[in-house]
């Protein structure tokens, strides 16, 4: 587990976090525990932290909303409630429900690169329809062509990618829109 | 007509004997391979023109003074193409993956298991000690090292060790997946790997190889040759400042070297060397090491697995082997065949390039344990 304490407009929070996995972790912030999946990790000084929640255990106040982590490292200047236990301020979306009763709550609007490479060719364009499997471009990492496949049915919204375009990893490479 | 004017001009006829016929075939063999199939054709057609070359009846190439034997004693006799070779192998390697994940060195130890498998196989099947591990390292799955080794330890097997080496550094792609799927269920082949990007350093990068060369070179002395060239061509690599020569040995020299190191590898198989029944039981204790490699690479992925909380999918483990960069491929491909978003190849390189290390270290354990 891990520690750390970060102050905010003067004041210290304490943020435990604990891994599970290599991509799982457990974040204890005061009395409120989140179980969440790292979507990336990147060693760049001044990189933003945007884990994505998983619905699966979250406990205490935030436990009817599954919102996102995100804004824990975002800039929230909303001063703290006025409690001795320092409480990061979360951010809260009213009404949103938790996530897993959305329609279509799997759906990734997005592929990122799963590795560094350079785009090969690409099979899509916007509009297109793809159906789950489909092989919307190719991705050259290590002298290997790798097809990235669509993660399900979905219509493409755009490829911000280029045939010979270098890509880090988790470069967005397809965004799609759920299909009617 | 005079019978000693017509002698002389039909020498060449009367002097084909049935194995050095055999031979030729076997050269047509080994380049069709390479024309047809594309198994490694920058070594087996060079070795397969070599077998033909050296076989046609009283070839002068095979002479005290003929080429192919010129490039034996020059090259192989003594190991320097070898070792060229392996200059052009560290100036191509990127060990990037392995500096993102050090842990992958185990796998590339483990993917080390068939060596000392296959030599205890052989002592049992009645090859002396030299001879044994010659064979085993065809476990190393490294051309370049199997040559060395054998130079050394067995230059009478060097021809079927070659081939054996090579051939099936080719069939990484028909051999491992078998093994592969029989060993690890179904959840294991599902386990995906979190890809962290690390930026490594370029003090990192260039250290890198400076380290290995010296802390090898001290522990195994023996290895100094392989694993010092293979990193002063991976040091020219990521020095950055010296691209001509990087370039000129990873494509002039290695080029170059290859064909020689071919040649004379393919003069070797002549017909009372090759014909014997050695050769079909060294190939077949080539094959066994190298499932001993695949097996070994699996189940100590599978074991690390019972200890470590972040789970490695045991698949990498196949790739510990020093055949780069296919085995790195194959892992990838039998991921993905069951799961198209499941992308392990950094993690297969990393193994994949710690295969290539631990198989030099290998060698040079092996010649420390039987050469003095």
């Amino acid at each position: 587990m891990r520690r750390y304490t970060v102050e905010v407009n003067g004041k210290a929070y304490v943020i435990d976090i604990e891994e599970l996995t290599s991509d799982r972790f457990n974040v204890r912030l005061g009395d409120q525990r989140y179980e969440v999946r790292l979507r990336g990790s990147e060693d760049v000084a001044g990189a933003q932290i945007t884990p994505e929640v998983l619905p699966l255990h979250v406990e205490g106040e935030a436990a009817s909303e599954g919102s996102a982590i995100t804004p824990v490292m975002a800039s929230q200047h909303r001063p703290p409630a006025p409690e001795s236990m320092p409480t990061l301020p979360m951010s809260r979306r009213p009404g949103l429900p938790p996530q897993s009763n959305i329609p279509g709550a799997d759906f990734r609007q997005e592929i990122a690169a799963p590795m560094p490479g350079t785009i090969v060719t690409i099979h899509v364009s916007p509009g297109d329809l793809v159906k789950r499997g489909q092989t919307v471009l190719v991705l050259e990492a290590m002298k290997m062509k790798n097809a990235i496949k669509a993660p399900h049915d979905a219509i493409v919204s755009t490829v911000p990618v280029q045939a010979g375009q270098s890509v880090g990893y988790g470069h967005v490479l397809v965004t799609f829109q759920q299909p009617n | 007509m005079d019978p000693t004017t017509i002698t002389p001009l039909v020498q060449g006829i009367v002097s084909i004997t049935p194995g050095a016929a055999l031979m030729i075939a076997v050269g047509g063999l080994l380049i069709y391979l390479a024309i047809a199939r594309e198994y490694e054709p920058m070594l087996l057609l060079p070795i397969g023109a070599g077998a033909i070359l050296a076989n046609l009846p009283l070839s002068p190439l095979v002479g005290p003074d003929g080429l192919l034997n010129i490039l034996y004693q020059a090259g192989v006799g003594n190991e320097l193409f070898p070792l060229l070779i392996f200059v052009g192998i560290g100036a191509m390697t990127d060990f990037g993956p392995l500096l993102e994940n050090p842990k992958m060195l185990l796998l590339g130890a483990a993917g080390q298991f068939g060596i000392f498998g296959t030599l205890l196989l052989a002592l049992l099947l009645g090859f002396d000690v030299n001879e044994a591990a010659s064979i085993g390292i065809i476990g190393a799955i490294d051309g370049p090292t199997s040559i060395y080794v054998s130079s050394r330890l067995a230059p009478h097997l060097l021809g079927p060790i070659a081939v054996a080496a090579y051939s099936y550094m080719s069939l990484v792609p028909v051999i491992q997946p078998p093994i592969m799927r029989l060993l690890t269920t179904k959840g294991e082949r599902h386990i995906r790997m979190q890809y962290t990007q690390r930026t490594i350093s370029r003090r990192t990068r260039v250290s890198f190889p400076i380290l290995v060369t010296i802390i090898v070179g001290v522990l195994v002395p023996m290895a100094t040759p392989l694993i010092g060239m293979l990193m002063l061509g991976n040091l020219m690599r990521e020095a950055g400042v010296v691209d001509r020569l990087t370039k000129t040995s990873s494509n002039e020299i290695a080029n170059v070297v290859t064909l020689f190191l071919g040649l004379a590898i393919g003069s070797t198989m002549q017909a009372e060397a090759f014909l014997q029944l050695d050769t079909l039981a060294i190939l077949a204790l080539g094959i066994g090491a190298f499932a001993l490699d695949t097996a070994a690479g699996l189940l100590f992925a599978k074991l690390l697995n019972l200890f470590s909380r972040v789970k490695i999918n045991p698949l990498i483990g196949a790739a510990g082997i020093s055949a780069f960069p296919m085995a790195a491929r194959v892992a990838q491909k039998v991921a993905l065949e069951e799961d198209f978003e499941n992308f392990l190849l950094m993690h297969a390189m990393g193994a994949n390039t710690a295969g290539q290390i631990a198989s030099v270290i290998a060698g040079g354990v092996v010649l420390a344990l039987l050469t003095r």
